[in-house]
């Protein structure tokens, strides 16, 4: 059994739905404990949904790459658009301490991600956007 | 994902079980936010069943928190997972959400 997974997807909210099924098969054949399934499905559908929302700056057909490689402590995951440049890890914090009437709805899927990963680097390489994650497996 | 409604006095319990995520998502919206354009007040949300949450999910109970604020309601949500309940204290939501440990306990606070 493989210990890696690629799926392309294309840039519309129905890709989601098969490619959490296949990454999911994926981590499930490889006895993946449910909590670290958690944080990669977490990952997967932030980032995701941010790229297809607000990647792109016109309305043509692109092209998402989502790689998964298991190591024995961490589940590495990178994902890959066209977008235009946009790295997560510079967009603002969230205030998470404001009171009901002043939080902003939105704006957390980010810092979910950022709190969950162990480790996230991002860099654009020809044209691309390429965010490289680390994911505890235990 | 599935969601069930029963009545206990006054308040509405609405049992949400399965993945709450950005496919998911909308239609927990439309059920709480047509409870409360329909007049509900008091909303507790049973998550027992609930093993996934994403922020479209969180961003579903802040909209009907905030909804039922301004009706003058309460909305209240219990038995949360381990897993639900980090996603909550990562987004800082136990400080603007009443979480309680049992449906019971979130009736209770609803109704008053």
């Amino acid at each position: 059994m493989s210990d890696s997974l690629s799926q392309t997807i294309g840039n519309t909210l129905t890709s989601l739905p098969p490619l959490t099924t296949a990454v999911n098969r994926f981590l499930d054949q490889h006895t993946v404990p449910s909590e670290a399934i958690f944080r990669v499905n977490l990952a997967i559908e932030e980032i995701v949904t941010n790229i297809i929302k607000y990647g792109y700056d016109d309305t043509a057909d692109h092209t998402i790459t989502v790689n998964l490689a298991l190591f024995p402590n961490t589940i590495h995951l990178q994902l890959k658009d066209d977008g235009h440049p946009f790295d997560p890890l510079q967009s603002p914090e969230p205030d998470i301490h404001l009171p009901l009437a002043k939080r902003k709805i939105g704006g957390l899927g980010l810092h979910l991600v950022r709190e969950t990963a162990n480790h996230i680097a991002y860099r654009r390489e020809n044209g691309a956007n390429i965010l490289e994650m680390d994911i505890a497996r235990q | 994902m599935n969601i069930s409604e029963s009545k206990q006095g006054n308040v509405t319990i609405l049992k949400a079980e399965g993945k709450l995520d950005a496919t998911s998502s909308p239609e927990l919206d439309k059920r709480l936010s047509s409870l409360v354009e329909s007049g509900t007040k008091q909303i507790a949300l049973d998550l027992a069943g609930l093993d996934y949450v994403s922020s479209a999910g969180l961003r579903v109970f802040l909209s009907a928190a905030k909804r039922l604020k301004q009706a003058h309601g309460k909305l209240a949500l219990a038995n949360l997972s381990v897993q639900v309940q980090q996603i909550f204290d990562i987004a800082g939501f136990e400080s603007i959400l009443p979480v309680f440990k049992t449906v019971n306990e979130a009736v209770e606070s609803c109704a008053i």
